[in-house]
């Protein structure tokens, strides 16, 4: 198949890049960041052993030391979250019901069935065909924009991932960069790494913090917060940021033509027609399962099965019908993120179960009068608060961190969990320097490998304005907020 | 030929899909859906205790083979966010959940429940003035958290026109009236009246063992909806032998403070329900558990009080309305009307706990029957979680 065969090439191209350039010694960053798991958590200790009861006291040093690990980056996401619940379990600080209930709560067979329809659509040529296509006509550089975006925001429906999204779409984006037109190659680097990003949050299953994020909501709370009450409660804010990224888009296509014009036509280059190959029953059927999924999300009052019930179903159909042999599933099911999300999940009841929750909320008393005098203030706080601990810490345990104190704050401030959030995730999911962002950071090594000429500056002043536009998302979706009686 | 046994294979996983689909929807539509709506959270005693006896009458109808059921919980959490925006919010939240989830049978614990939720979902008589029941309601509901509001704003203008639910109150201290029950043909219920009777009874039996004069009685609550509809029964009921003097509902600590320095000049004797809406003055509330002790330490007269709570917050002696016969007899009701059942019965609680504070009892030097002494201890064997709430030893609370 022709997208895998690219995404080989691309594989096979970085690991001769990084073989090509000398490997950076991280031997003692990695001796530092492992020594600080022992010593930050240990200086905690020593802070909150007067104050806290043992149990409390043991489970945030051991918290601690699972968010230094994210930190770094010492190992794989899921590991840290593991390790942390077999530790509380092997000393009873948590009942084992508790800490592992991530493994049995609905979320888990959410994400695990829209993982196996993510892996399945990963197998069809829906992609490989629109390639094709715009190959064959030889499409503008605004079409190919538009295609590049209507396939990120397609995507963002289905594949849970951001980066499993943007890796789908590689191949369609790197077709189109030319080496030597910097500015023309920046602005398709941007719309295809925020085209799959941007609105991952407005749909619950386009990215897994999402699940994250229910799971944490009480019983009563998820219900409202389903497919579509999610996408009914973030409309406004995705509308906002469709709206910032039609204009941006608009600007990349007037900019790119004014570039053209001054340069002389572009000479188009003929690339050789791609060969499709496909299934096409595969394909059909596929898209059949979708609609199928989304009519029965549009009728959940008709028939009152629970969506992850439906995804799973669903999922097992794929199977029963050989949708995906088993090879494919090992190759192309995210188990890391799956057991990543089931882990985390737990820690809103591991807190409660320990009476932390109220303790992390209490942290925070300067912010209950803010919230409660100016919303508009309190927001924006914790935007730059999101913005700061995203310096440093990855967006996956940035987010865990802020939403087991935020969460509870809510609470305390009575205004929906899901608010705060989902502000949240949607501050920690922008981004500016590549680090920051595993999506940004494998276009940016995408492009160095091929050694495709870009404008960095470009990039970081559109993702500072892409920045920003979740920002004001957010801020015009408050009065929104109130309308549906959320804060 | 292959391909004709591979498309009959499929037809095969096809055919048993919809057999199972079909299996799992009729299941669905069997099961009757019961959503219990609490005012409070369940960091509220008072509130398990009304879950404990949901699940013995979920038990009792399983045994039973009664119908089968679906049922949710639903927790307002009105008492840690007494203001009018929240309880707007946790209504629409509340209003959500019916919308969607179209419960067969609603049943509301206390009071605030029944106005917010329960108000829209009444089949009420032809006749009935709804437009004045939503506006006393409406002021009701703001009290003097907030300047009354439009009509709209807890959402009173939307009643439900059809598919009505069954409505299934408990936890309701006073009349039914104002939520239109009185003129509904859905509603059924428990009240959770205090057992006036009990009261008067242990009333004197403190009176007996005090060595001082009493003069009196006093009804002192809070000034929450509850504590003002609690103060508003008091007055209605005859307390012979006691004088009872007028309630007072607390706003806040100096209101609290002066009504037991009214009862301790006076010689009254304290009668407590509702206490844990009493605010500080610096925009919190009161700990329940502080200002309980610290009206126990500064009353003169022996105090009782009118909450299942009462004992563990640091009171001497309670006589309570039990939670748990509250939400057994609801989901009874609930599953009555389920089953066809015509009738809508109003029921009045039967059964009361009492609760008593052994090291403060002995503090004041009271010599009570020993009747409340071994029933206290009765409920504190027979139910482990109520030890420490109804007997607390002596020594124990020091």
């Amino acid at each position: 198949m022709v997208s895998t065969y690219c995404l080989q090439e691309i594989i096979l191209s970085n690991i001769d890049h990084s073989a090509g350039a000398q490997p950076r010694d991280r031997s003692f960053r990695d001796f530092v960041a492992w020594a600080l798991v022992g010593v930050l958590p240990w200086l905690l200790y020593l802070r909150l052993e007067q104050l806290l009861p043992f149990e409390q006291t043991m489970f945030l040093t051991l918290a601690l030391a699972a968010i230094v690990m994210w930190i770094f980056r010492l190992t794989p996401d899921f590991v840290p979250g593991l390790a942390l619940i077999l530790v509380v379990t092997l000393l009873d600080l948590v009942p084992q019901s508790i800490a592992f209930s991530g493994f049995y709560s609905q979320i888990f067979f959410l994400v695990f069935g829209i993982f196996v329809l993510a892996a399945l659509l990963a197998e069809t040529s829906w992609l490989n065909r629109l390639e094709a296509m715009l190959v064959r006509r030889n499409a503008s550089f605004p079409t190919r924009l538009f295609a590049v975006v209507c396939a990120g925001v397609l995507l963002t429906l289905v594949v849970p991932s951001p980066l499993g999204r943007a890796s789908m779409i590689q191949p369609l984006v790197q077709r189109f960069f030319r080496p030597d037109r910097a500015r023309k190659n920046a602005f398709l680097a941007l719309v295809h790494i925020h085209g799959t990003t941007l609105i991952s949050t407005i749909i619950l299953t386009g990215n897994p913090l999402n699940f994250v994020l229910i799971g944490m909501l009480n019983e009563q709370m998820r219900g409202r917060f389903q497919w579509m009450g999610w996408l009914q409660a973030a409309s406004v804010a995705g509308v906002v940021m469709a709206a910032g990224f039609v204009a941006a888009m608009f600007f990349f296509a007037a900019a790119a033509r004014k570039a053209s014009a001054a340069g002389g036509t572009e000479p188009r280059q003929c690339a050789p027609p791609i060969a499709v190959v496909s299934d096409p029953l595969r394909d059909w059927a596929t898209l059949g399962l979708y609609v199928f999924l989304m009519a029965a999300i549009l009728t959940r009052s008709i028939h009152q099965v629970p969506l992850e019930w439906i995804v799973l179903s669903l999922a097992m159909s794929v199977f029963f019908f050989s949708g995906i042999s088993l090879a494919t599933l090992r190759q192309k099911f995210d188990w890391p993120t799956l057991i990543f999300v089931a882990t985390v999940v737990a820690w809103g009841p591991m807190l409660d179960h320990l009476g932390l929750s109220q303790w992390l909320a209490d942290q925070l008393p300067v912010l209950v009068p803010i919230f409660e005098r100016n919303l508009y203030l309190g927001m924006a706080i914790t935007m730059a608060g999101v913005f700061v601990i995203r310096l440093a810490v990855p967006g996956a345990p940035a987010f865990i961190i802020l939403a087991s104190t935020l969460i509870p704050f809510a609470e305390v401030i009575g205004i929906s969990p899901w608010v705060l959030g989902f502000v949240i995730l949607t501050v920690s999911e922008g981004f500016i320097w590549p680090y920051q962002h595993g999506v940004f950071s494998q276009a940016i090594t995408m492009l160095d490998a091929e050694r495709i000429a870009y404008r960095m500056q470009t990039l970081i002043t559109f993702n500072i304005l892409f920045f920003m536009l979740r920002c004001a998302a957010i801020f015009i979706s408050i009065p929104f907020w109130k309308a549906l009686n959320l804060i | 030929m292959r391909s004709f046994f591979t498309a009959a294979k499929y037809l095969v996983i096809v055919v048993l899909l919809v057999v199972v689909a079909r299996l799992v929807l009729t299941h669905n539509e069997d099961q009757k859906k019961i959503l219990v709506v609490h005012s409070y959270n369940n960091d509220l005693a008072w509130v398990n205790d009304v879950d404990e006896g949901v699940r013995r009458a979920i038990e009792d109808a399983a045994g039973r083979r009664g119908p089968s059921l679906n049922v949710r919980t639903h927790y307002m959490n009105l008492r840690n966010h007494p203001d009018c925006n929240f309880y707007k919010n946790a209504t629409s939240d509340v209003r959500f959940t019916i919308g969607d989830w179209q419960p067969e049978v609603l049943i509301l614990i206390d009071d605030l429940a029944q106005g917010l939720v329960g108000f829209n979902q009444v089949r009420l008589n032809e006749g009935a003035d709804r437009a004045r029941m939503a506006g006393d309601l409406n002021a009701w509901l703001a009290g003097d958290r907030c300047q009354t509001p439009d009509i709209s704003f807890f959402g009173l203008d939307q009643p439900v026109t059809d598919n009505f639910p069954e409505v299934v109150f408990a936890g309701v201290n006073g009349g039914v009236g104002l939520y239109g029950y009185d003129q509904a043909t859905n509603v059924s219920g428990i009240f959770e009246r205090k057992n006036y009777q009990a009261l008067i009874e242990t009333l004197e039996a403190l009176d007996r063992a005090y060595d001082g004069p009493v003069d009196g009685i006093m009804m002192l609550n809070d000034a929450s909806p509850t504590g003002v509809t609690e103060n508003g029964n008091y007055l209605l009921q005859d307390w012979a032998p006691f004088v009872a003097h007028p309630p007072v509902g607390a706003s806040d600590f100096a209101d609290w403070t002066r009504a037991v320095e009214e009862a301790n000049a006076g010689n009254l004797m304290l009668l407590i329900a509702n206490y844990q809406n009493v605010r500080d003055g610096q925009g919190g509330t009161v700990d329940p558990e502080t200002l309980v002790q610290w009206t126990e330490r500064n009353a003169k007269l022996p105090i009782l009080g009118a909450n299942t709570r009462f004992v563990a917050d640091g009171g001497m002696m309670t006589v309570a309305i039990a939670g748990s016969e509250q939400g057994q007899v609801a989901m009874e009701l609930a599953i009555a009307a389920i089953d066809g059942n015509p009738d809508r019965p109003h029921y009045d609680a039967k059964q009361f706990l009492i609760g008593m504070n052994q090291s403060l009892v002995r503090k004041r030097n009271l010599q009570l029957p020993s009747i409340y002494e071994a029933f206290s201890r009765e409920i504190g064997t027979f139910i482990e979680a109520m030890e420490q709430l109804y007997v607390v030893q002596s020594g124990e609370n020091q």
